[in-house]
């Protein structure tokens, strides 16, 4: 089953996303915040980051970029999942190479739906 | 005679001591309760949490799994974790919020009052510059987005 690492310093929406996921049969990692996200990217390979922008630390925008540094990463599906909604920071998050933008709160069945699309 | 000259700015609108003070106070009154919205929004969303996955839980018995009766409580269930993100938009827009009325309070007392002799200064966060991430005003699903 696809492995993701789901990465969002809220506990709750971290709760709600592998709730989402594991009951579609994914395998899910949780981080905190970018930093613990990338750590842990650094430790093993993931079919799918789903990462969330405002964090501490380290964001999702600066996670994305440094994941797309790294040559593991440089193809692997990268989905904001954030309260942002402004072109500008979607704008900012084509450019750090995310593959898609996701406004919260998520659709359950919209969420499987697009990690699936995305998903190789 | 030319206007005298002073080295400290003089605000384009004189306001009482006192009224800067009562603003301030207020300002930071309406600080600590969001605070605490913010903590009570967090303790009930842990208490629902708890409850969620008790729920989650109970229903993926395997004595339970194959049962039809209870397809409707499972969909209402996967249904609810939409509103169930509330607590993390909430808690944004407060802390948010917040940042601006505290930098507004410490603004208003320092360009108003100044400092005493020897009062060190505060250190004062600055009001945000961006707008509020939490731009929603409904718990409807939001849009997505493919590049």
């Amino acid at each position: 089953m696809p492995l993701i690492l789901a990465v969002d310093d809220s506990p709750s929406m971290r709760k709600m996303v592998s709730f989402t996921l594991t009951g579609a049969g994914y395998q899910v990692v949780e981080a905190v915040d970018g930093v613990d996200a990338y750590e842990k990217a650094q430790a093993q390979s993931f079919d799918l980051v789903l990462t969330d922008q405002n964090m501490p630390r380290l964001d999702g925008l600066g996670l994305t970029r440094k994941l797309r540094d790294h040559p593991q990463f440089k193809t692997t599906p990268i989905l904001m999942l954030t309260t942002e909604s402004s072109d500008l920071m979607k704008q900012a998050g084509r450019a750090a190479g995310a593959t898609g933008w996701l406004v919260k709160p998520f659709d359950p069945a919209r969420l499987l739906e697009v990690i699936k699309k995305v998903i190789k | 005679m030319q206007p005298n000259q002073t080295t400290t700015p003089v605000p384009a609108v004189q306001l009482p001591v006192m009224l800067v003070a009562e603003v301030q106070d207020s300002l930071l009154v309406v600080v600590h309760d969001l605070n605490r919205l913010d903590g009570l929004l967090a303790h009930t969303m842990a208490n629902l949490m708890e409850r969620f996955t008790s729920a989650s839980a109970n229903l993926a018995d395997p004595v339970l799994v194959a049962s039809k009766e209870l397809d409707a409580v499972r969909s209402a269930l996967r249904a609810a974790v939409t509103e169930l993100q509330f607590q993390d938009m909430a808690s944004q827009l407060i802390i948010h919020t917040s940042k601006i009325l505290q930098g507004c309070a410490y603004r208003l007392a320092s360009e108003s009052m100044g400092l005493e002799d020897g009062e060190a200064v505060p250190f004062v966060e600055d009001v945000p510059e961006r707008p509020n991430p939490v731009t929603q005003d409904e718990m409807y699903a939001g849009s997505v987005e493919l590049f």
